[in-house]
């Protein structure tokens, strides 16, 4: 009659490994080992945001060798607008650092002065700076991946992608001929001239994210904790004021204390009001406010169909 | 922090049954909508006129489906409550987008069947049935919409449940519910309402807290599959297999084979994605070190001895075509089973099911996109597998087209 007492750390051990955060870390591991196994040149896009700093995570647990030191299988890809937060690149610098990993990191304004973009644009038409600065790498650096941070929650034309997303020769997505994506078998074969984007952490929400940066004690950019800051508010939302920031009439600049809920441009980003110093703290805030990440960024506030044209002109 | 589990779901309904209000009401009552989308809604429908927020416009998310006013693709929506995080898999119910309703089913504990009270079972309720039942969905949820049209008529409600169950027997699912419901008002989908005193059951937010999970749990032998293999030092034999437990549970210091090899080889060293284990159950990665070089490479599944699986060249399976393109008989395709490529071709169609009528017309020499069909496959090389029944994981694959490289379809061995 002891089965009692020997089944009990069982039950305990099979609900940790069903918790939702366990099964969506192990989920994502599998996928990042699949693009290792399969995709020859690979990059993962790393800003230094939340959602590539948790990848990246997974990615050193994924891919730690316990005797060997391994390293992570990727180049590290960030894509400078030429407008990040200083405080965001130092944090880049020092993650890729301490993974031992490869930085490539490509900037707008560089590539601009050499006038690459421009060239590309000329035969493209108008597309945005950044999105090009992406196409270009992958064709530069003949990736055939690219792994990026979309959560399928954020945004309802990313709600429809799928984990690998094919592109083709002109790094266009088609959303109306996707591949089917049947279980968890991922069919990673490429014809001539298409590649990947990876988005393994497509099933998880903001919150997912946070909990599980928490709970693993994962470093993040100052900007995502409580600071003060000069700021001022432009159409609702408030941005950081720097020296070189032209106001608006009636816009005037006000100290707050405030944390950003994403990483970006620095003309875009935005902050809200908030005390949480801490990882907890911001999770106890997400938790009880309602406020979806994208509603602090100032670009996609236009059109609901933002997104949708971004992606189709090769945004992740 | 609260540990909570996951339960996937999908939905299937006809254009005009409800169903992306349903999910929206759903996401909406149960206060995971975020406010800033509520407030480009409520702006939406104030510019229309409207006197309330299109419930539907929170998922119909592409540009061009909001054109056309249909679900053209799935759509992965989550929601929490404090028991679950739900991941729901909204599929289109068009004919021509079976596949997509195949896609989004594949992944799904559950599997939510809408239909309008006023319209009663149709062909899409069925092909969703039927579909569901196909890729082992083991719960079906059958929402009655649209109560608020028939007056909360308990006499429609019991008929619809009738017809349906009498249909149902033919297809193999443990367990169908039957909630009445107005994605629309809002009843009996969060909370229970009092329109409908005469149903005895729970709301569909309720239903979906409780329903159980069904996992890897029932099939316990130890199947491990391979992704990645990496020698460990210069020199070394010994490698670090980079693998997915799929079922069961391996340990250190067991034996274990490669299954089509049937070479043994013992763990020595085990490890999960937090350092070193002692074991590591389904379904998590893991990373071995064999005490010896069997020759472990990418595609190739551990067992242990005495609950092998299946190994052949020859495979009979269900399948649901895909590509634009028809299949024929003899067509060269890759078959992918978890890791493992093979080359393979279709020997034979056995039958092309009717989702309606269940008829199985034995006549056909090529598949045609979204044909259900039995089939037997040839493979250039012998592949280790479980039944669909058995395992989810190990009785599945896909079929892929060397040309285009597109996945042209889901398989289910039988």
């Amino acid at each position: 009659m002891n089965s009692q007492a020997t089944t009990a750390p069982k039950q305990a051990i099979s609900s940790y490994i069903r918790s939702h955060l366990r099964i969506l870390e192990e989920n994502s591991s599998q996928i990042l080992q699949e693009v290792r196994a399969t995709i020859p040149s690979t990059g993962l896009m790393f800003s230094g945001g939340k959602d590539s700093v948790c990848i990246a995570h997974i990615a050193k647990k994924t891919f730690a060798s316990y005797d060997t030191k391994e390293k992570i299988p990727f180049a590290f890809f960030h894509y400078d607008s030429g407008n990040n937060f200083p405080e965001v690149l130092e944090f880049r610098d020092r993650f890729v650092e301490s993974v031992n990993g490869n930085l490539v990191a490509l900037s707008v304004p560089e590539f601009s002065r050499l006038g690459i973009l421009e060239e590309r644009k000329k035969e493209i038409g108008n597309i945005s700076s950044l999105i090009e600065l992406i196409n270009f790498s992958v064709e530069e650096f003949s990736l055939k991946g690219l792994i990026g941070g979309a959560r399928r929650d954020e945004e309802s034309a990313r709600a429809k992608e799928r984990v690998f997303s094919v592109r083709d020769e002109f790094n266009q997505w088609n959303p109306k001929d996707q591949r089917p994506e049947l279980w968890s078998i991922y069919n990673t074969e490429l014809a001539t001239g298409q590649h990947l984007r990876v988005f393994p952490i497509s099933d998880w929400t903001e919150v997912d994210v946070w909990q599980y940066l928490v709970s693993e004690k994962v470093d993040l950019p100052s900007l995502y904790f409580a600071h003060e800051r000069e700021v001022f508010t432009r159409d609702g939302v408030i941005l950081a004021y720097f020296e070189d920031t032209k106001l608006k009439p009636g816009e005037k600049v006000e100290i707050k204390t405030v944390r950003s809920r994403t990483v970006g441009d620095k003309e875009t980003t935005g902050f809200i009001e908030s005390e949480a110093k801490t990882g907890e703290e911001v999770l106890e805030e997400i938790i009880a406010s309602n406020y979806s990440e994208r509603a602090c960024r100032a670009d996609d506030k236009n059109s609901s169909t933002g997104m949708e044209q971004r992606k189709l002109q090769g945004w992740p | 922090m609260k540990e909570k589990d996951l339960l996937k779901f999908s939905t299937a309904g006809s254009v005009d049954d409800g169903k992306s209000t349903l999910i929206g009401r759903l996401l909406y009552d149960s206060g995971s909508l975020p406010l800033d989308q509520i407030e480009a809604l409520e702006k939406k429908a104030e510019h229309k006129g409207d006197d309330q927020i299109n419930l539907a416009e929170i998922t119909d998310g592409l540009k061009a489906e909001r054109e056309q006013g249909i679900t053209i693709d799935v759509a992965y929506r989550y929601f929490s409550t404090e028991l679950r995080k739900f991941i729901i898999a909204d599929t289109p119910g068009h004919l021509e987008y079976t596949r997509n309703m195949v896609t989004g089913t594949s992944t799904s504990d559950a599997t939510l069947i809408l239909v309008d009270a006023r319209n009663g079972i149709v062909d899409q309720s069925r092909r969703h049935a039927l579909v569901a039942s196909l890729l082992g969905v083991k719960h079906l949820v059958v929402c009655v919409n649209k109560m608020d049209l028939v007056n909360y008529s308990k006499e429609v409600f019991d008929d619809i449940q009738t017809k349906f169950l009498f249909w149902a027997e033919q297809l193999d699912v443990e367990k169908v519910s039957f909630i009445p419901i107005s994605a629309l008002k809002g009843d009996n989908v969060v909370r229970k309402s009092e329109n409908t005193n005469w149903y005895k059951g729970v709301s569909l937010l309720d239903t979906l807290n409780t329903l159980e999970i069904k996992d890897s749990s029932t099939f316990n032998d130890l199947r491990v599959s391979v992704q990645h293999v990496d020698k460990l030092a210069k020199g070394s034999n010994l490698a670090l297999i980079h693998s997915l437990v799929l079922h069961g549970e391996i340990s250190q210091n067991e034996e274990v084979a490669e299954v089509v090899s049937g070479n043994l080889a013992r763990v020595n060293q085990l490890f999960d994605l937090n350092g070193e284990a002692l074991n590591v159950p389904a379904p998590l990665t893991t990373k071995i070190v064999l005490d010896s070089d069997i020759g472990v490479k990418r595609g190739d599944l551990l067992a242990k001895i005495g609950s092998l699986p299946k190994i052949s060249h020859s495979l009979t399976a269900n399948v649901c075509w895909m590509g634009q393109e028809p299949l024929k008989i003899e067509n060269e395709l890759i078959l992918q089973l978890g890791t493992k490529q093979a080359l393979a071709h279709i020997e034979k169609i056995n039958y092309v099911l009717d989702p309606l009528s269940f008829n199985k017309d034995e006549l056909r020499s090529e598949l045609r996109l979204n044909d259900i069909a039995e089939v037997k496959i040839r493979t250039s090389e012998i592949v280790a597998y479980d039944t669909y029944k058995e395992s989810k994981k190990t009785g599945s694959f896909i079929l892929i087209d060397p040309k285009t490289k597109n996945t042209v379809a889901g398989g289910m061995i039988i």
